[in-house]
């Protein structure tokens, strides 16, 4: 899987802004929404299924552990058609705290040489208990087999998923198209 | 007869039946966050009743699901630990569609978790 180039202009862009804390209704529609623009553009429900579950733990972490009402979760195609990159990135605020144990996380699941190994050990050792589940973002990896980036600034943290798309999954893009809600 | 509670909300239901020495799940909708605490609260029960009523078999069909997070995973993952520590024994067999491909991934991690009581089973 490759990373998307920096220099790639987007193709296609769904951009969901939000000022409010989604509820656990928007976060399904929000889900639903990604996935939907990403049918649209690629021809493989497999990969759609798999951005689509990706889009449901990223928007739930947002509802989970935002310290501040401003959100935003995108969509993109880039690069040209012969190495195509879909990419989603969830924005949002948080508290010292709350970054500082999502850092540790992502840093783990990034670094991670086995992604199926650290989400077995992971469900071994959360097994035992009823309230935590923690296994939304090594799902994303593990699971999906979706990139997994992610960038704190201040306190804002961005959490980046992405994958190459073959070229015969990639529908056709006119220029210019662009979504926002 | 079984007393799980049926669950019946928009985007998201569950019912259970016991016949023949086991028990039926059916989870249908969307498992997302609003259905996790529904599910937890009917996975405490399908425990409770399969210790009742000595089943020795539960059959979970997650067919008619469109998306199953990763709060509702957790929830059978702590189910699979009650069962492997405090019993009642049981084997657990899931039902998937062989045509949504995510439904046998997504289940993957309880096959690995307790390959001695959990299985996957695909169908069309």
């Amino acid at each position: 899987m490759s990373s998307p180039a920096s220099d790639s202009r987007p193709r296609a862009v769904l951009t969901i802004t939000m000022s409010s804390f989604p509820s656990a209704r928007v976060v399904g529609a929000v889900s639903r929404l990604v996935s939907e623009f990403c049918h649209s553009l690629i021809d493989d429900p497999d990969i759609v299924a798999r951005f689509h579950m990706a889009a449901q733990e990223l928007a739930e972490n947002i509802a989970k552990y935002s310290s501040g009402p401003d959100v935003s979760i995108s969509a993109e195609l880039l690069g040209p058609d012969t190495s195509a990159v879909l990419r989603l990135q969830a924005r949002n605020r948080g508290t010292p705290e709350q970054l500082q144990d999502v850092e540790r996380r992502l840093r783990e699941l990034k670094s991670a040489a086995d992604p199926i190994e650290l989400y077995d050990r992971l469900i071994r050792e959360t097994a035992p208990l009823d309230d935590v589940s923690g296994l939304g973002l090594v799902r994303i990896r593990a699971e999906c087999g979706l990139n997994v980036d992610y960038a704190i600034e201040g306190s804002e943290l961005t959490i980046s998923v992405h994958s190459s798309i073959a070229p015969q999954s990639a529908r056709r893009v006119l220029p210019g198209i662009k979504g926002s809600a | 007869m079984s007393s799980v509670a049926k669950v019946a909300l928009e985007s998201f239901a569950l019912d259970a039946t016991a016949a023949n020495r086991k028990m039926m799940l059916r989870l249908t909708g969307t498992g997302d966050m609003v259905a996790i605490e529904p599910l937890k609260r009917c996975l405490v029960q399908v425990r409770s009743e399969m210790d009742r009523l000595k089943l020795e078999r539960l059959e979970v069909d997650i067919r008619g699901l469109y998306l199953l997070n990763s709060s509702c995973i957790k929830a059978f993952v702590h189910f699979i630990y009650l069962v492997q520590t405090d019993g009642p024994s049981m084997s657990i067999h899931f039902h998937v569609d062989e045509n949504l491909t995510w439904q046998a991934r997504a289940l993957a991690p309880l096959t690995r978790m307790a390959p001695d009581i959990v299985s996957v089973v695909g169908s069309r």
